[in-house]
């Protein structure tokens, strides 16, 4: 008597839970004309706290197939967009990725977003041989640089893994550099999320600044989804820092920011991107004035290739902000369209071998994308290796400083 | 008009029939026993007029009118209670447990409680004051804020009275009203459901202390094996021999005070 | 010895919110030992429906208290009906089933509120919280011990919440009921009291106060957002069952403990386990250790002990 009953109230609840999360998870672009319809694939959380800066990602690509669509770049080909929700999360990112490779129409994927999910989607891919470019994978593994460090050999982990953007090993030690250098700070707190990427990029912040020769005290950690940082800004007061890094996301850095003010701690906090994003400054208010930010590449509206993106991005006029990575990944997806153009006038149309030769030809792309010269390395990481410092002035990020780690 | 009416109540639990085809009528003022062996369905009777079991068949009226089927709207017509196994709430203090008894006497919802205006407070006082009168009623008057399970045994059996009769009730069933007493405890027991009595509340009690039945009833009706054997004045009763023979066959009954 | 102080006081407020929402789970569990997981999401709804009270509902330039008040009605009612919503239709038609079936649409119940949530407020989560009570205003308590607005009143409106819920259970016709049916349903229905509503009124209340907390964390934080009611729910769900769940004091020095604790942890903590990230594990450290000790949480005998 009870189990029907009891699966009778269950399961529309499970059910409709499903249905909700699941709503807005998809979208696809509509073709028009063209013989065969090839699809390339977006993998970003388009849901949740990071969906802003993951439909930049998906409206960036879709800019670009709707551009090489009307220009028929590609001949006899139609492109169109599936843009799966990897919801930031990587067991979530590994099926959406198998999903993709199972579409045997898919020819290339733009994201993910997240270094973490890019660890389970990056062998699903490769596997496959399907080409993946992200906008924003900063963490070192996934081109095994990491082992730069102390000197080993780089040997390349996912054969069809590339990357638009610098990574946290250049990205931690610019920022070290700024803040040290040029800002002259001496006593550092770090504090970080315990996420791949937070970790990676404090660790890296921490090393370079006390080569710089700045005190460093111990790291502090914090676990993501925490909102009273009451313990951790007391415990630092004591300390005296002029300055703290943190290896994270915004949602918790513009807390820590604001407590951190409130509680009279009043120094500058930096992030990396993770805490570029302008509903850092919405939810820090006036707590983020004189708060740094790293982010991967040139800022978009300084670049002079970027001035026709950012129109046409606005005409298109999506809901969320091309910024941060909406430009990188237009990059991307055009390294794809340019390569799948080749491929199809090669004669490769469909299965595999269309997949083999897109991903070397995106091995060798080399042109001038709307956030610099696009090309790659024999392990997947970009040439173009540039980082920005911004700092918020007046409620907005504004450009400090371009430049790349060392030059 | 008679108080209680019930007619061919009937239980089963899967096959065993424990209450069958039972009829009882309590008249205004009265107190009729309840008396029969171990597993005679006394209790399980009880259980039927107080909605804490649905009787398989049968109907049960309460000065006239059907009971409902819900055991709070049941008190709330006026039949209360006691248990053969004691069941007060162990961690309210003895007043609280009888202030409890009075819930559907009074009104005051969450609302009132957290507005605190002036009805609230009279209302909180009164049934203060009834629920220590009913204590001073049943004995109890110095002990009312002792916690319900520090009080003795005997002590406890008086305090589900008092709280029962917090309910203003019209009938009152006591199950083994004096299992585990003294003969002190006992004869003040007596003494105080003559004086339940004397309120104009009608009792059926269930006993297995022949001698307190006996000398206490005005009706007492046998219950054996699940069905009424007879009913009738304590004399008829306790000279006929179908009830000796249906003690005597387990001989051990009348002193066994509860099971 | 200052910093010690101050330490002291960021546990406190931690331990505030909490207490406050460990009250609707012991509560729940004293009387139908069910345990609401879904209580989180009831906190997070608050801050949603305090949020949505202020910029939908609101003229611009209400004065602050008025606004504060209709705020926390406005989160109230979002709360309350969703305690009531589920009560109704997603744990009443399961009582009586084995335990694992409500906990199971506990669980379900939690992530379709949070779903649901992300469905009217979607994508650009959190989502900013109006700073009515400036968090800039500081309340010295001596010795360059500070506490912000916004914190104090988190503190004071908790132990509002739980003197007043404390009272009420014990002083009013409704709380007698509400204990009496924790410690015996059955016997509690032939004292004449509706035990369905009483359950009623047990979500009820304990949505009032998680609403409570919900408005009081918007105001501390300046955000809301739909996971929000997680991570508090883990931790109040712990404050509870360190207190002794089924408690209401209980419920109360558990949230105080459990906030002290965490803080503490990560002042003073020795090395290798120090900081932020193992404070709950010291959290969870101690709760083993009161749970070894006293099995059945601090405050020891559940009101709920059942006959
Ligand atoms: N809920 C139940 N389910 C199954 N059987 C039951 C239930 N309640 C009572 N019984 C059975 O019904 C019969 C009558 O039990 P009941 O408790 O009414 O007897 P009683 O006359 O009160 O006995 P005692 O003098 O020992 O209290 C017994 O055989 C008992 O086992
Ligand atoms: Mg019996």
């Amino acid at each position: 008597m009870q189990a029907p009953r009891l699966v009778r109230v269950a399961a529309p609840l499970i059910i409709g839970a499903l249905v909700l999360s699941a709503c807005g998870s998809k979208s696809e672009s509509g073709s028009g004309s063209g013989n065969i319809t090839l699809t390339l694939g977006v993998i970003a959380p388009l849901s949740g706290d990071l969906s802003a800066v993951g439909n930049g990602i998906k409206n960036g690509v879709e800019l670009a197939i709707k551009q090489a669509n009307e220009n028929k770049t590609i001949k006899g080909v139609t492109l169109k967009l599936d843009a799966e929700d990897d919801t930031a999360k990587a067991e979530v990112g590994a099926q959406v990725a198998a999903k993709l490779v199972a579409d045997s129409s898919v020819i290339g994927v733009v994201g993910p977003l997240n270094s973490s999910v890019a660890k389970s989607t990056a062998p699903v891919l490769s596997q496959a041989n399907i080409a993946s470019i992200s906008p924003s994978n900063s963490n070192v593994d996934l081109t095994n640089r990491g082992v730069l460090a102390t000197g080993g050999t780089q040997t390349r982990p996912y054969k069809s893994y590339f990357r638009v953007c610098a990574t946290d090993d250049i990205q931690g030690p610019f920022a070290a550099d700024y803040a040290v250098k040029d800002l002259g700070k001496k006593t550092i707190a770090i504090v970080h999320d315990k996420k791949a990427y937070g970790q990676g990029l404090a660790e890296a912040f921490a090393k370079q600044a006390k080569a710089d020769g700045a005190t460093v005290l111990p790291t502090e950690t914090i676990n993501p989804g925490d909102k009273d940082f009451s313990a951790i800004v007391t415990k630092l007061k004591a300390a005296k820092p002029d300055f703290l890094f943190y290896g994270g996301e915004y949602p918790e850095a513009s807390l820590l920011t604001k407590q951190m003010k409130a509680g009279g701690l009043n120094i500058p906090l930096m992030g990396g991107d993770g805490v570029d994003a302008a509903e850092y400054i919405k939810i820090a208010g006036a707590s983020a004035n004189g708060d740094l930010a790293t982010a991967l590449g040139a800022p978009t509206d300084s670049l002079a290739s970027a001035k026709q993106f950012l129109t046409d991005y606005k005409a298109a006029a999506y809901a969320d902000p091309a910024d941060p990575y909406g430009a990188a990944s237009y990059d991307a997806a055009n390294a794809i369209i340019k390569a799948l153009a080749k491929a199809v006038g090669d004669g490769k149309k469909s299965g595999q071998a269309v997949r083999d030769e897109v991903t070397k030809e995106v091995q060798d792309s080399d042109f001038e994308g709307v956030t610099g010269k696009i090309s790659f390395d024999q392990f997947g990481d970009t040439n173009t290796k540039i980082l920005t410092v911004y700092s918020v002035k007046d409620g907005k990020f504004v450009a400090a400083k371009s430049g790349t780690f060392g030059g | 008009m008679s108080v209680l009416e019930a007619t061919s109540v009937t239980k089963r639990f899967g096959g065993l029939t424990a209450v069958k085809d039972v009829s009882l009528v309590v008249n205004e003022g009265e107190v009729v026993g309840l008396i029969g062996p171990n597993g005679a369905g006394k209790t399980t009777f009880f259980n039927c007029l107080t909605g804490m079991e649905t009787p398989t068949a049968g109907s049960v009226l309460y000065k006239g009118s059907q009971l409902p089927g819900r055991p709070d709207l049941i008190t709330k017509a006026g039949v209360a209670r006691t248990f053969q196994n004691i069941r007060l709430f162990n961690n309210m203090t003895a007043l609280e447990n009888v202030m409890v008894g009075r819930h559907t006497r009074t009104k005051a919802g969450v609302l009132a409680a957290v507005g605190r205006g002036p009805r609230y407070h009279r209302e909180e006082r009164e049934s203060e004051e009834k629920a220590r009168e009913l204590l001073t009623f049943v004995g109890l008057g110095r002990v009312g804020d002792e916690l319900a399970k520090s009080l003795p045994y005997g002590d406890q059996r008086r305090l589900e009275i008092a709280r029962a009769l917090a309910t203003e009730p019209g009938l009152l069933l006591l199950d083994e009203p004096t299992a585990g007493m003294n003969p002190n405890e006992t004869a003040a027991a007596r003494d105080l459901v003559r004086a339940v009595q004397g309120k104009g509340i009608a009792v059926v009690l269930i006993e297995h202390d022949m001698r307190f039945v006996f000398g206490l009833c005005d009706r007492v009706a046998v219950l054996v094996q699940g069905e009424k054997l007879l009913e009738g004045s304590p004399a008829e009763v306790q000279s006929d021999e179908r009830v000796i023979a249906a003690y005597l066959g387990k001989p051990t009954e009348d002193t066994a005070g509860e099971s | 010895m200052q910093t010690f102080l101050q330490q002291l006081v960021n546990g406190v407020v931690l331990g505030a919110t909490y207490g406050l929402v460990a009250l609707g789970y012991t509560m729940v569990y004293g009387i139908v030992q069910l345990i609401n997981f879904a209580h989180g999401e009831i906190y997070m709804l608050g801050g949603f429906g305090a949020l949505f009270t202020y910029t939908v509902l609101l003229p611009g330039g209400t004065p602050v208290v008025l606004a504060l008040v209709l705020m926390l009605l406005g989160g109230m009612v979002v709360s309350i009906t969703a305690a009531l919503l589920m009560e109704r239709f997603a744990y009443r038609p399961l009582r009586g089933a084995p335990r694992l079936a409500p906990l199971i649409t506990a669980l379900g119940v939690s992530i379709f509120l949070q779903e649901l949530v992300r469905n009217f407020y979607p994508a650009k989560s959190p989502r900013p919280f109006p700073q009515l009570v400036d968090p800039s205003h500081q309340f010295s308590l001596g010795a360059s011990v500070e506490i912000s607005a916004p914190r104090l009143l988190t503190v004071v409106v908790a132990v509002i919440g739980m003197v007043a819920l404390s009272t009420f259970v014990r002083r009013s016709r409704t709380g007698r009921a509400m204990q009496a049916t924790a410690q015996d349903p059955d016997t509690a229905r032939l004292m004449g009291i509706d035990t369905d509503r009483i359950i009623v009124t047990a979500f009820v209340l304990g949505a009032a106060l998680a609403a409570v907390s919900g408005l009081a964390s918007g105001l501390q934080f300046g955000t809301v957002d739909p996971r929000m009611g997680f991570l508090t729910g883990v931790k109040a769900f712990t404050a509870a069952v360190l207190g002794g769940i089924g408690n209401i004091s209980g419920a109360v020095l558990g949230g105080f403990t459990l906030g002290i604790v965490e803080v503490m942890a990560t002042q003073y903590a020795p090395d290798p386990f120090s900081g932020g990230a193992w404070k709950d594990a010291w959290a969870f450290v101690v709760l083993i250790l009161v749970l070894v000790f006293r099995p059945s949480g601090l405050l020891g005998e559940r009101v709920a002990a059942r006959a």
